[in-house]
């Protein structure tokens, strides 16, 4: 099933949503995952070096090129790899992470920071 | 911090919906309030209820079982400062060690002039719900320790000022139809002379209203409910036990149940338990949750046994079954409760908590002496979307 979604991805030429660098990443994915299914470590392991030579952005690529690939081990894979990285960080980091800027109306943002000060604190430093 | 940010490529807009909320499932409570300060578009992700987000965070804390939490509330007396704390424990760790401990922070504050200890009601879906069973102050709250938030409820119909004295209970549960928690109480107001008989009066408070509603007389419970009495909120109803006098002066005992969403009582009948007495008003048992249904806890002075019951099929009263009996001689005062994982809370002679595996027979001890409270808990974000003016974050 995951082959077939794959093999119609290369076909629709129209996607422009998943370079052929993230297909290498993602396309070994399942023979890793089979692989060292039960081993934890190596999955951690993976983990780690894929936040170090991954930068955030081509993770969000990842995400949505599993997404697309229907891949759902891979996906709950990667989304609790962002999580990790972006767990008991600051507003910022966080927002830093996913090239978001601040909407909020001014004032706005300071009210929620005050709202829920005590949870701003203890924040990993940047 | 935006100068590489030359070419605006917010990759993190690029995210669907689910996925966001996917990730944020993943969180620590902390992290996901951190994360409603990130955009317009986060927060209203968490705290708009169109996206329901906390009850599907709810359903993923009770769900995962890797984090399977029991709460304590312990003895003023025995702390540092002479205040409550309650504390957290997971139930699958080898040593207990606490995994978060909080305070109310309501001592010696407006709302609590006269430094009354608070007790706990009920616990449901990481909401507390707590009161100081006062007739002259009689205040009663609503706590999510998780996200540092407390809502005080507005006065009853029913009070000292109102009414005169009165003895009363209260019950807390969450009703999974309209998904709102409520609180109850049972007053009966004594025989005086404006009131030749004694009258028992009910009101429902409704968090999604805010308000007391009185139920109608006619639906009212028969039986004296008083006291703090320990309580089961599962299947959408609250469970207590009590007693009712009955003809010939001696005492009937079952469990007075009410439907937290038609909001009427029912009766459910106890197991026969061995060496029943009609004579006390009170029964050495008390009622507890197990799995979807209810367990009574039960010491039998007789064969000096501490017997577990628990209703197989809930409400089919043929149903309960003793699933254990544990003598009391080893220092086994009462069981207080089931762990989340199955294991049996019990309270030993001095006031010591343990968790007992039926199976494997392993002890572990909570190293917590002198309790107040005891419950299975889970985290949740309940309370977090509300604004109104008389909730608190602190």
């Amino acid at each position: 099933m995951k082959f077939c979604t794959v093999k119609q991805y290369f076909d629709d030429e129209n996607n422009n949503n998943v370079t052929n660098g993230i297909a290498t990443t993602v396309i070994p994915l399942p023979n890793k995952h089979l692989k060292i299914k039960a081993n934890n470590k190596e999955m951690e392991q993976y983990e780690q070096e894929l936040l170090r030579n991954v930068m955030p952005q081509e993770l969000t690529k990842l995400i949505l090129a599993a997404n697309y690939l229907n891949f759902k081990e891979a996906l709950d894979f990667f989304c609790r790899t962002v999580a990790n990285a972006i767990q008991n960080k600051s507003v910022d980091y966080v927002r830093k992470f996913f090239g978001l800027e601040s909407d909020f109306e001014p004032g706005e943002e300071e009210k929620l920071c005050k709202e829920f000060a005590w949870s701003f604190e203890g924040v990993d430093e940047d | 911090m935006s100068d590489n940010n030359k070419t605006l490529n917010p990759w993190g807009s690029l995210l669907p919906d689910d996925i966001v909320t996917n990730i944020f499932l993943r969180l620590p409570i902390k992290s996901i309030i951190i994360c409603t300060s990130v955009s317009k578009k986060w927060k209203s992700l968490i705290l708009d209820p169109k996206f329901n987000f906390i009850s599907t965070h709810l359903h993923h804390s009770y769900n995962n079982n890797n984090h399977n939490l029991h709460l304590f509330s312990l003895d003023s007396q025995k702390t540092e400062d002479n205040k409550e704390i309650y504390v957290l424990y997971n139930e699958d760790d080898t040593d207990f060690t606490r995994h978060a401990s909080f305070d109310i922070p309501l001592h010696g504050s407006e709302l609590d002039p006269l430094n009354k200890i608070l007790h706990v009601v009920g616990t449901c879906n990481g909401l507390l719900c707590l009161s100081d069973y006062s007739l002259e102050t009689d205040r009663i709250f609503l706590w999510n320790p998780c996200v540092g938030k407390y809502l005080r409820l507005p006065s009853p119909n029913v009070t000292y000022a109102t009414h005169g004295v009165f003895k009363g209970s209260l019950g807390f549960g969450f009703d999974p139809e309209t998904n709102d928690y409520k609180v109850v109480r049972v007053v009966s107001l004594p025989i005086t002379p404006n009131l030749p008989t004694l009258q028992h009066k009910v009101e429902v408070y409704s968090l999604s209203t805010g308000q007391w509603r009185m139920l109608s007389d006619s639906l009212v419970p028969t039986c004296v409910v008083y006291g703090i009495l320990t309580q089961s909120s599962v299947n959408g109803a609250m469970h207590w036990l009590v007693s009712r006098t009955a003809n010939d002066n001696q005492f009937d005992h079952f469990g007075l149940v009410f439907d937290l969403h038609n909001e009427v009582f029912r009766e459910i009948l106890l197991p026969e338990l061995p060496a029943y007495t009609r004579q006390r008003s009170t029964l050495c048992a008390s009622v507890s949750t197990y799995r979807n249904s209810i367990a009574l806890f039960h010491n039998d002075h007789n064969s000096l046994c501490l017997d577990i019951w628990v209703m197989k099929d809930y409400g089919v009263v043929s149903s309960w079954m003793k699933a254990l009996s544990l003598p009391l001689r080893k220092n086994i005062m009462r069981a207080v409760g089931f762990c989340r994982n199955g294991h049996i809370v019990l309270e030993l002679d001095g006031g010591q908590l343990i968790s007992w595996d039926v199976e494997t027979q392993e002890i572990k001890d909570f190293g917590i002496i002198g309790y107040n409270f005891v419950d299975a808990y889970v985290e949740s974000l309940v309370l977090l979307d509300k604004t109104t003016d008389n909730t608190i974050t602190y």
